[in-house]
């Protein structure tokens, strides 16, 4: 891991460039466990909330997942979906290929979990709409 | 006096050709005509040698000239084979489905023929029959005496009748070409004098007065201008497509993705078609290929004619334009009298856009139609005459190629060389004004082969008339609720810009014309044209045409094979990926 | 249907802005029917399947079809009547309100009512209003079309894209098709800086280390069925190409992201006055544009950078829009008076560009900065807009003023200019925005 990350900070409109210095943890005094809090230091963040963002980007940054899945039975071809809480941004195009082979299956509310703890991670993927039963197919002229 | 050579020695043609085009070619005569070899440094240079050789008494100028990084062109490969032709006879054989040869093919519809057109493309009218502005010219311009000024007044009095029976738009507002400085209006009485020698359908001189009052937005430096009333127009794929479809309905054969690829001769005549798919006989064989209709006569043996490439580019101005303006407006230059196309300018459509335009440029290309931004930039000149009108209005643009002899008239005969061969080509402006005539000349030399060896006849219940499409958007309302309530698809609107319904669009993929392309039912209903340009009925579309071909979204194509729209299905596309990485 | 009914408001479309507005119709006790020209309503949110979405209104992070879901929800839940897939062919103002002629699939239709509400959204420009040249294969779309396919449909656009424009939706397809396997060549920009969001840069772009490149443009598209490359260029300070500076890409899709025009064609066939700025129409902070009884609202006014600021502006739109109508109604039209938004310094516009002083409703003001402004820019809103010669001062005239840390044009800005400072406006309303160190 490179010790210091340069990276625009997103909390705001702002943009503040962070500089981001991740150092070896020091042992705490009390407790004698590695201190992580002071081993990362954000510098160039005008506020609070980009010393949070900085410090969990550049040590683990977490990305939602949203996408599609094929459906079955449905009126559409296509359900959307998104997960339930934020991902290892390294494991998206995983989590991908692990959804190609879902089908959502007709009937579905928004919410529903069309497939529980993606890839071990804890995190399931959520129906992000509702999906209807295919009617009759529709009547075409002629 | 045409096939009496003026210059019998080749040595005083080559000095003529060193002086207009600083290329001294190896020359040589063959059957007639005068062929041009040896190396040129540009394409410009190519083609002023054709030009300084055409016109003095030879046949057709054969242009030989090697142009270094310009490599000779051949027909596209065909994407479809199959054996639908094989073993087969037709009394008449046409290629190319342009607008010649498909007003050729209703001409010939009305005899108890067997005929076929062959298109190599995916629909009729996807190159230089689209391509262009769709104005009927009054004939003025044309050189007295040539092809092009006979068939020009002929054709535009035949475009009338062809239109209403084929349900078509046909508009005649005439072409008001204005004097942009005193100078120019002493050009008048020349083109008043080409006009009678050509006997154009009436000309009018019109006073500045008298042009501000036709024209209220008019630009204020004009000194008069030359009205010719008998200019008109149409849209030009409609046009085809209609005379197409006619020809299909009254017993023509339609072979789309059908390539010529070359032909069994025999005892001077051509005995066999070879095409992608299979090998044929036919009685007669035109040569309405277009752009390739050198190649394709080289192919038969017959190559007394090279073709160049004019490409023109237009400007399409937003629906709501043409109102603005009441004539097709135009500009003279001082050469447009001796000039190779016309001056060019403002064309109000039936479908009452604007087009400007068209340039023209001598460019290698038979097909291509890539537009570039000094063309644009040219054409900005013209928006100038009517003061109503901005860059900000143009909604798109084009480019087509015209096919060009060097004599710069058309080629309509019968060839010397092949019997059954007739060619009809270097049709460029005012090609598709002249359509209806040429077929008309066209049909009576097919008939004359067919002649040879059985007797012609009039085929009973001929039908000429049809209705196109409807076009609900234009229909009075209790039709338009007429056709609704027999067919839903009518009321579901699925082009926004345009108001084109599923029903129409089912209607173009049910004609008689096996059309399956998203820019084939654009052609006939208009769908994507608009402002959007199809961002939001393509979907839509595609899934109509999937439909009614019973086809997958991913094989529907926009122009024909090769050009599917989404070759993948979303999860195929990541199988057969490479994969990407994660993060930097 | 019932024929004969009039509404008191009609409202033109069923995505964000047309719920909202219809909702808020409802609420003020207007009958209200909305008209959809495709099968379900939403809008083009249906297709916006990534989150981001209601941060402001409901401070949750949601994606696009969740949050069309609780408008529709909202819209179903009070009754309101949807007509689907039905086009609005024509429109005609009256005495006493409008006449719609309306089509689909049972047939011609006529509707009338008071108000109408605008709320059509907007559309994408395409490769031909930018010029870019060259042969014109299969595989040039706008980043919207792209994302229907993708989303909607499940279909990919091909196997390498570039992608032409770094406006939200072309970043967020950059995203999109990485992770369903297209390889995105690059995302090019012919202006010297993002047009997006820095989130949607960072974790649309830089997260899958795609190319980004600035004062670049698509010059030319190859190929005959399908694009088979295109070419780059560098572009000079006013955007033109710079010869000698082409290069080419291989790629089997171009993808556009170049810009988004408010569709205002009803509004135009009603003679209702554009603003050139926002390419929609002039409206007050009623949402009234300048032909009474015409409303519009969302994308259809100006582009917005975020939707719940599309659904505020909609909320306001059917309020005002029922309020007409109730003064239609007893035939005592609700009188305006209404005075120009003049704007000053670097802003590219400011909506809406009328305040109607008779009116109780505070101005909602959304504007956008014409720059970027990194160190920070004051405003000052009133009958003269005056600053102080240095520092934070302040003047007694000036209804509003603001401080901004910086101005992005890609990022909106919005202040509320309360009724009662306005009302005794009696000339032009001046919106100035001064820059932090200049002149």
């Amino acid at each position: 891991m490179s010790p210091v990350k340069q990276f625009t900070c997103i909390v705001c409109p702002r943009g503040c460039l962070l500089t981001v210095e991740i150092t070896e943890p020091a042992a705490d005094a009390v407790s004698g466990a590695p201190n992580y809090l002071d081993a990362v230091r954000v510098v160039g963040a005008a506020c609070g909330r980009g010393v949070v963002y900085g410090r969990q980007e550049a040590t683990a940054p977490l990305r939602s997942l949203t996408t599609t899945l094929r459906t079955s039975g449905a009126d559409r071809p296509r359900l959307p979906v998104r997960s339930s809480a934020d991902l290892p941004l390294e494991r998206l195009l995983d989590a991908c290929i692990a959804l190609d082979t879902v089908v959502a299956q007709a009937p579905l509310r928004c919410g529903d979990v069309v497939m529980a703890d993606l890839l071990g991670l804890g995190i399931d993927m959520l129906a992000s709409d509702d999906l209807a039963v295919c009617p009759a197919n529709g009547a075409s002229h002629g | 006096m045409k096939h009496q050579p003026r210059a019998t020695n080749l040595d005083s043609l080559r000095a003529r050709i060193f002086r207009r085009s600083g290329l001294a070619p190896e020359l040589a005569l063959r059957s007639g005509s005068i062929v041009l070899a040896g190396r040129a440094a540009s394409w410009d240079q190519k083609v002023a040698a054709g030009w300084a050789a055409a016109a003095q008494g030879y046949r057709g100028v054969v242009n030989r000239l090697s142009v270094d990084g310009i490599a000779e062109e051949r027909l596209p490969p065909s994407t479809v084979h199959d054996r639908s032709l094989a073993g087969r006879f037709f009394d008449v054989a046409i290629i190319g489905g342009g607008v010649v040869g498909c007003a050729l093919a209703r001409e010939l519809s009305k005899h108890q023929l067997s005929v076929v057109i062959l298109e190599k493309d995916y629909d009729v009218a996807v190159h230089t029959s689209s391509r262009n502005d769709g104005m009927i010219h009054d004939g003025f311009a044309a050189k007295p005496g040539t092809k092009k000024a006979h068939y020009n007044v002929r054709g535009n009095r035949l475009w009338e009748p062809i239109c209403r029976d084929l349900g078509l738009d046909f508009h005649r507002p005439g072409s008001l070409i204005v004097f942009r400085s005193a100078f120019s209006r002493l050009v008048y009485p020349i083109m008043a004098a080409r006009a009678r020698d050509n006997q154009v359908d009436g000309w009018e001189y019109w006073s500045p007065a008298r042009v501000r009052a036709e024209e209220p937005n008019i630009c204020s430096d004009q000194h008069g201008g030359f009205f010719l009333p008998s200019a008109a127009v149409l849209s030009p794929y409609k046009a085809t497509v209609a005379l197409a479809e006619n020809a299909v309905r009254n017993g023509v054969e339609l072979a789309l993705n059908c390539c010529v690829e070359g032909f069994g001769l025999e005892a001077g005549h051509i005995a066999t078609l070879r095409t992608n798919r299979g090998e044929f006989r036919a009685g007669a064989v035109v040569n309405a290929a277009g752009n390739w209709a050198d190649v394709v006569a080289e192919l038969a043996g017959d190559g007394f004619f090279s073709l160049h490439q004019r490409r023109g580019s237009e400007l399409i101005l937003d629906s709501n334009t043409a109102a603005t303006q009441r004539h097709i407006l135009g500009m003279p230059s001082l050469l447009q009298v001796k000039s190779k196309t016309k001056g060019g300018g403002l064309v109000t459509t039936v479908e009452g856009n604007i087009l400007v335009g068209p340039t023209a440029r001598e460019s290698p290309g038979r097909e291509d139609y890539a537009t570039s931004a000094d063309e644009i930039h040219e054409l900005e000149k013209h928006l100038r005459i009517n003061r109503r009108l901005s860059l900000s209005q143009v909604i798109t643009y084009f480019s087509g190629v015209r096919p060009c002899s060097y004599d710069e008239d058309f080629i309509v005969e019968r060839s010397v060389a092949v019997a059954n061969l007739i060619h009809a080509a270097g049709i460029q402006s005012p090609g598709l004004a002249s359509a209806p005539a040429i077929a008309e000349d066209l049909a009576a030399m097919a008939l004359a082969v067919v002649a040879g060896y059985k007797e012609v006849i009039p085929k009973a219940g001929w039908e000429g008339r049809q209705r196109g499409i409807p076009e609900l958007k234009r229909l009075p309302r209790p039709e338009r609720a007429a056709l609704i309530a027999a067919h839903p698809a009518y009321g579901r609107i699925v082009c926004r810009c345009e108001e084109v319904s599923e029903g129409e669009i089912r209607d173009a993929l049910r004609g008689p014309l096996p059309v399956d392309s998203v820019d084939a039912v654009k052609r006939r209903t208009r769908a994507g044209m608009g402002r959007c340009h199809g961002g939001f009925c393509t979907p839509r579309v595609m899934q109509i045409i999937a439909d009614e071909k019973q086809v997958a979204m991913t094989a529907v194509t926009r122009k024909g094979p090769g050009s599917e729209l989404c070759p993948l299905a979303s999860k195929a596309g990541r199988d057969t990926l490479p994969r990407q990485g994660g993060r930097p | 249907m019932k024929r004969e009914t009039i509404y008191d408001v009609i409202v033109l479309g069923a995505g964000p802005a047309g719920l909202a507005a219809a909702v808020a119709a409802t609420d003020s006790g207007s009958s209200v029917l909305v008209v959809e020209r495709e099968e379900r309503p939403g809008g083009i949110l249906k297709q916006c399947i990534h989150d981001g979405f209601g941060l402001v209104r409901y401070k949750e992070k949601l994606t696009g079809p969740e949050y069309a879901r609780r408008d529709i929800a909202a819209a179903e839940s009070r009754g309101l009547y949807l007509l689907a897939e039905t086009f609005v062919s024509r429109v005609e103002k009256g005495q006493d309100g409008f006449a719609l002629t309306c089509v689909n699939r049972d047939g011609l239709h006529d509707l009338r009512c008071r108000s109408l509400v605008l709320a059509t959204g907007c559309r994408e420009r395409t490769d031909r209003q930018v010029f870019i040249h060259g042969d014109r294969p299969a595989g040039v779309y706008t980043a919207g079309l792209a994302q229907a396919m993708v989303n909607l449909h499940g279909l990919l656009p091909g196997r390498t894209a570039a992608i032409l424009g770094s406006g939200d939706i072309g970043l967020i397809m950059a995203r999109r098709l990485t992770l369903e396997g297209v390889a995105v060549a690059g995302v090019f920009e012919v202006k010297a800086e993002v047009s997006g969001l820095t989130r949607n840069v960072q974790q649309c772009v830089r997260d899958f280390g795609i190319p980004l490149g600035l004062s670049t443009t698509v010059s030319r598209v190859f190929g005959r069925q399908r694009v088979e490359a295109v070419e780059l260029s560098r572009v000079d300070e006013r955007l033109r190409p710079l010869p000698g500076s082409a290069s080419l890409v291989d790629c089997d899709c171009l993808i556009l992201s170049v810009g988004l025009i408010p569709e205002n064609e009803i509004a135009v066939s009603l003679g209702v006055p554009l603003d050139p700025a926002t390419r929609g129409p002039q409206v007050d902070q009623n949402m009234h544009s300048l032909i009474d009884g015409v409303f519009a609202c969302g994308n259809a006014v100006h582009v917005n950078d975020l939707v719940d600021y599309v659904s505020e502006s909609a909320e306001t739109a059917g309020r005002a829009a029922a309020a007409w109508a109730r003064g239609l109604a007893v035939g005592q039209p609700t009188p305006r008076r209404l005075q120009p938004v003049k704007t000053q310094g670097p802003l590219l516009y400011a909506v809406p560009q009328f305040v109607d002083t008779a009116s109780p409703v505070d101005t909602i003001c959304y504007f956008r900065s014409n720059r970027t402004l990194a160190s920070g820019a004051r405003l000052a809103v009133g009958p003269a807009a005056k600053f102080a010669a240095t520092g934070p001062a302040t003047t007694a005239e000036n209804f509003v003023e603001r401080k901004f840390e910086v101005l992005r044009p890609p990022e909106m800005e919005r202040f509320v200019l309360p009724a009662a400072r306005s009302a005794g406006l009696t000339g032009a309303l001046q919106l100035a925005l001064k820059p932090e160190g200049e002149a």
